[in-house]
């Protein structure tokens, strides 16, 4: 008996150092690309040192601007890079290095007008040199930019206007900053090193160029056209899309996709959500299930049948696929539902015995979206749910309340030390679950989730 | 997880990036270091001290070592003890539309260092191409 168990802990353990070792692999790679510029301007003829604090304060300055400049490639959403974590950790890094990027900016500046207060003069835009100048406005435009991204919601500025806003501020931002550099040309004395940070900066614009222009055109050439708009239980709709003259794509059961409906790939207009549909639904049609929660999510029910779509995707590693078990724990909040529906759809289309335990949690029974698809699902699997009904009925007999560490004891099955736990829903009822499942003994490299709070 | 796991490499990505940085600087002293022990009693050597010490060759290049903005080389031979001084001390006195820092809090000191060293930059073979006095030093500090 002792024998398969430490198998299957060798196994547990080479799952667990997998992603570690691509993080460090990854980690890598982007320190490379923000430092390596930095260390190349030491080789060949370099001006001496001016003081370690002055020097820090320029290698800050490089840093932060590389940093910027690596931003544009993060949200490029290149599949193969983002594929060993999930895209929602890359949009989280985008998030916390782009705030780091600009406490560099700023220590840069801080600690040259420290070591030589000469250099405050540049601050003031009518005495200073246009460099100066420049590299101000870069500053100003970072902080325009983080404040925007960190305070959209309680500033209250609409998602497709703050995209708009955040891309130009960011190419000010570098811009600025690269002409500062320009401006300054210390330490860019040699022709080659001055073409590296020209390299730098074009990256960047062929960054945004890839991301706004040829991947709207590669989008465009594959079309998919609005098949059936469902109305389903708790203000949600299941939109369903089929592709126009190609086969359409495959994706992973849990996996996801940034959606255009009824405008140009161009525009900017895409919004990130689920497959709630098994990816062997057949002629390349796709299902998604979307809540309304906003401007663009409530004009969904008005889509005519007909209407363009574009599928950028797919994303993700929330997956079944991507972690073999002998059975799975889900647990889903609201509308968190819809990526279980679609690995639930796609065990059942494969006619897998494996057990799957789902606890789905809402605030009333009459608004669980997909019930009823849950309940045709049990019909073809070794499914058990357990409903947690917020406010229920005075009938209800199930589980009550939210989703809390004694309604998971008491329903876990037996092995379910060796099962892998998918968790999706609100942001804080994602980090409830992994707090509870943690508590009961489950490893946390077990228990797989997917953050939609991109912005 | 996945956000503290997100903010975890943030973090050491951040750490990494300023230790890094700190590396850069460092590799930067030894050759600083070494000159800042020249024989301070030569007025020239001193000038040199001040010139780094005050970060000129951010906005100012000498042999090519520098910003090459504005080159120093051969300013010696162009200008006079007095305009050096006016350039350093009060840049607008030679040209009002100049954006360049005033040194003006330097110690007396100090810019009679900092003019002996740039009276020192003599180059003849630069000094009969460059152009006038304003070129010498238009911008930065």
């Amino acid at each position: 008996m002792a024998r398969p168990r430490r198998v299957l802990h060798a196994t547990v353990n080479a799952r667990s150092a997998q992603p570690l070792l691509a993080a460090l692999a990854w980690m890598g790679v982007y320190l490379a690309l923000v430092l390596a510029p930095l260390f190349v301007l030491l080789v060949g003829a370099a001006p001496p040192g001016l003081g370690f604090r002055w020097d820090l304060s320029m290698a800050l300055g490089f840093a932060g601007l590389t940093m910027m400049a690596v931003q544009f490639a993060l949200t490029a959403r290149f599949r193969r890079a983002t594929a060993p974590f999930g895209i929602d950790i890359i949009y989280y890094l985008h998030r916390y290095l782009g705030a780091l990027a600009l406490a560099l900016v700023l220590a840069h500046a801080l600690i040259a007008i420290a070591v030589n207060p000469a250099v405050a003069s540049g601050l003031n835009p009518f005495a200073a040199p246009w460099y100066m100048t420049a590299g101000v406005a870069s500053v100003a435009a970072l902080v325009a930019l983080v404040i925007a991204s960190v305070w959209r919601r309680t500033l209250r500025i609409p998602y497709e206007p703050w995209r708009v806003t955040h891309t130009l501020l960011a190419v000010a931002a570098v811009g600025l900053a690269w002409l500062h550099m320009h401006g300054v040309q210390y330490y860019l004395a040699s022709p080659w090193k001055y073409r590296l940070w020209q390299i730098i900066g074009w990256s960047c614009l062929g960054a945004i160029a890839f991301v706004r222009l040829v991947r709207p055109w590669q989008l465009q050439r594959r079309p998919y056209r609005v098949a059936a708009v469902t109305p389903e239980r708790g203000d949600a709709w299941t939109v369903a899309v089929a592709p126009e003259g190609h086969a359409g794509l495959t994706f992973q059961p849990g996996q996801f996709a940034w959606l255009t409906l009824g405008r140009s790939p161009y525009v900017m207009q895409e919004h990130p959500f689920s497959f709630s549909s098994s990816p062997a639904l057949g002629h390349g049609r796709l299902e998604f299930t979307i809540k309304e929660l906003g401007d663009f999510t409530r004009t969904i029910g008005t889509l005519p049948p007909g209407t363009r779509a574009f599928v950028d995707g797919p994303y993700g590693a929330f997956s079944i696929d991507r972690h073999p078990a002998p059975g799975y724990v889900c647990l889903a909040g609201g509308i968190g539902i819809a990526p279980m529906l679609s690995m639930l759809k796609a065990l059942a289309d494969r006619g897998d015995p494996r057990p799957v335990l789902l606890f789905y949690a809402d605030s009333q029974w009459d608004r669980m979206t997909g019930r009823e698809q849950i309940e045709a699902l049990r019909r073809r699997l070794t499914l058990s749910v357990v409903y947690v009904v917020d406010e229920p009925t005075p009938e209800w007999e199930g589980e009550r309340g939210w989703i809390t560490r004694e309604v998971v004891s008491r329903h876990l099955p037996v092995g379910h030390a060796a099962f892998e736990y998918f968790v999706c829903g609100p942001t804080p009822m994602i980090g409830a679950m992994e707090r509870i499942l943690h508590g009961l003994g489950v490893p946390l490299s077990q228990v797989h989730s997917e953050l939609f709070d991109l912005v | 997880m996945r956000i503290r796991w997100a903010q975890g490499v943030a973090i050491v990505t951040g750490v990494l990036i300023v230790a890094l940085a700190g590396v850069f600087a460092w590799l930067q002293q030894p050759a600083w270091a070494a000159a800042g022990q020249a024989d301070e009693a030569a007025l020239v050597e001193r000038g040199l001290v001040v010139y780094r010490e005050q970060k000129c060759q951010a906005c100012h290049s000498i042999d090519g070592v520098g910003s090459r903005r504005s080159p120093l080389d051969g300013v010696g031979s162009r200008l006079d003890t007095e305009a050096l001084r006016k350039w350093i001390v009060t840049p607008r006195e030679m040209n009002p539309k100049v954006r360049k820092p005033a040194y003006d809090r330097l110690p007396k000191g100090d810019v009679d260092a900092l003019v002996a060293y740039m009276k020192s930059l003599r180059t003849p073979k630069v000094a009969t191409n460059l152009g006038s006095a304003g070129g010498v030093a238009a911008d930065g500090g």
